[in-house]
């Protein structure tokens, strides 16, 4: 059972969050406060340090300073900006990979399926699939691999308004009470997603990127 | 506008066409055997270049000997074992090396040594210290080791990083992660590997012996034959090299494509 389920995510804490690369500063003394159990949605114009700030959260990059509180130890899932999927594995094998025994096979074929994915296509090795599909492939792992809190970059990219409909049906009901971390340029995602708002300042920005109040 | 004809390669069309690069291949076999034959009734004399016929007969004689089959299973476990050790070590070292660049710094010079270093340098060198009954062992271990070594570590090095950090962010555990990521990348090396390294194996087992001289390896069978002047024995022999060597490099690469069909077939998780 999922304990995120049950009991109300904390929330997660930035605090004077540095990252450059070379002279490049991208992240600028970052302050921001994550309601726990709600999705977040990240914006900001390009090059803002949306996918770095992410990175970090996920433990594959460091950053320069700073400190992050609230995501300790908890098991995170993910929609990176590539799809990082075996290209030679089928969609189900994909998420079965990650998922494990934890996951039942039917289940897996549903949510493909409720999110516009035909069976026909679900044992096809994913290279031979659109990027649309890809991407719900990519998609559909994350939201069922066990995980406390979620991180997705970009996660409807490629994909059409009605297909994003969906596909946004099946991320509300799949993470109800985990705290989501979503990246995204569109304006109709975060209202359909009733999401909480992050906004990064620009890269030529001189403020600090203090944008949200910690929780 | 014209269509472009699209050709879909049945089971059967394989088949055929696998039938005639065969009948192609053994065309060119019999073209080249009938040279020798012609090139040895033309010299006359069997003891410069024996005729292919000859040679047929020898191998008849010495097949049904029982030293014949002593000789060669002396032969066979000295060579396959050293192969088998320098896997073993090699896939090891390479594995090591991937996660520890010092190692592979470490390990850089040496292969590129023993890869630069001339067999025979080194069969001379080891007879030093080494009994001649295991030289063979040691030395098609040391020519196959570095060429294992090389493929593996190249093969590892190329996993794609961004899966690995997929699995690491989803905690995939390891027997997944080696089963799905790293060996279908990995596979095609191995078998580069095993191709190059099989008949390596023998060449240089087989060179060690001669020089050697371990009693009743087939090393020592080809010196003698060349001593006595028993060209006809000498190329016998020469032939039952290839033919095992083949047949070990046949068995070992069908194995290993064996092992990654299997890999592929069981791609569910």
């Amino acid at each position: 059972m999922n304990r995120k389920q049950t009991e109300p995510a904390e929330g997660i804490v930035i605090r004077g969050l540095f990252k450059s690369f070379g002279d490049n500063a991208v992240l600028r003394d970052l302050n921001a406060g994550i309601r726990g159990g709600k999705i977040t949605c990240i914006t900001g114009p390009s090059g803002c340090g949306k996918t770095t700030l992410l990175s970090i959260l996920l433990g594959l990059s460091q950053a320069d300073s700073g400190e992050i509180l609230g995501i300790e130890g908890l098991r995170a899932a993910a929609v990176f900006q590539e799809d990082r999927l075996c290209g030679k594995l089928n969609a189900l094998a994909n998420i079965l990979l990650v998922c494990g025994p934890n996951v039942r096979r039917e289940d897996a074929v549903a949510l493909l399926e409720q999110m516009g994915i035909e069976r026909s296509h679900h044992l096809k090795p994913v290279c031979e699939l659109s990027g649309g599909m890809r991407r719900r492939v990519a998609l559909a792992r994350a939201l069922l691999a066990e995980s406390d809190w979620l991180a997705l970059d970009e996660p409807f990219k490629g994909l059409d308004e009605q297909t994003r409909q969906l596909v946004q049906q099946e991320l509300l009901l799949h993470t109800k009470g985990k705290t989501v971390l979503l990246i995204t340029h569109e304006e109709e995602d975060i209202q359909a997603l009733q999401a909480d708002r992050l906004v990064l300042p620009g890269p030529l920005s001189s403020a600090p990127s203090s944008v949200q109040e910690p929780v | 506008m014209a269509q472009k004809k699209q050709t879909v390669q049945t089971p059967a069309d394989r088949d055929e066409k696998q039938r005639k690069q065969r009948l192609s291949l053994a065309g060119a076999a019999v073209f080249w055997l009938l040279i020798w034959q012609a090139a040895s009734l033309w010299i006359g004399q069997e003891i410069l270049l024996v005729s292919p016929v000859t040679v047929l007969k020898t191998l008849g004689q010495l097949i049904v000997s029982p030293t014949f089959w002593r000789s060669v299973g002396f032969s066979f476990v000295r060579i396959v074992s050293g192969f088998t050790l320098a896997w073993a070590l090699g896939v090891g070292l390479a594995v090591a090396a991937a996660w520890s660049p010092l190692l592979r710094k470490l390990l850089t010079p040496l292969t590129a040594t023993i890869k630069a270093t001339p067999v025979a340098s080194f069969i001379i060198l080891a007879l030093v210290w080494i009994p001649s009954r295991n030289l063979s062992v040691f030395i098609s271990f040391l020519m196959v080791l570095p060429i294992v070594y090389i493929n593996c570590l190249s093969g590892i090095l190329q996993v794609d990083r961004e899966l690995l950090e997929m699995a690491r962010v989803f905690r995939v555990p390891l027997r997944r992660r080696l089963l799905y990521i790293y060996l279908p990348d990995v596979m095609p090396f191995l078998i580069s590997a095993a191709s190059v390294s099989l008949g390596l194996c023998w060449k240089s087992g087989i060179a060690a012996e001669v020089i050697g001289l371990p009693t009743g390896s087939i090393g020592e069978r080809l010196y003698e034959a060349k001593i006595f002047l028993q060209t006809g024995e000498l190329f016998a022999w020469t032939v039952v090299i290839i033919l095992v060597s083949v047949a070990f490099e046949k068995l070992v690469l069908a194995l290993l494509r064996m092992l990654q069909q299997r890999l592929e077939r069981t791609v569910t998780p």
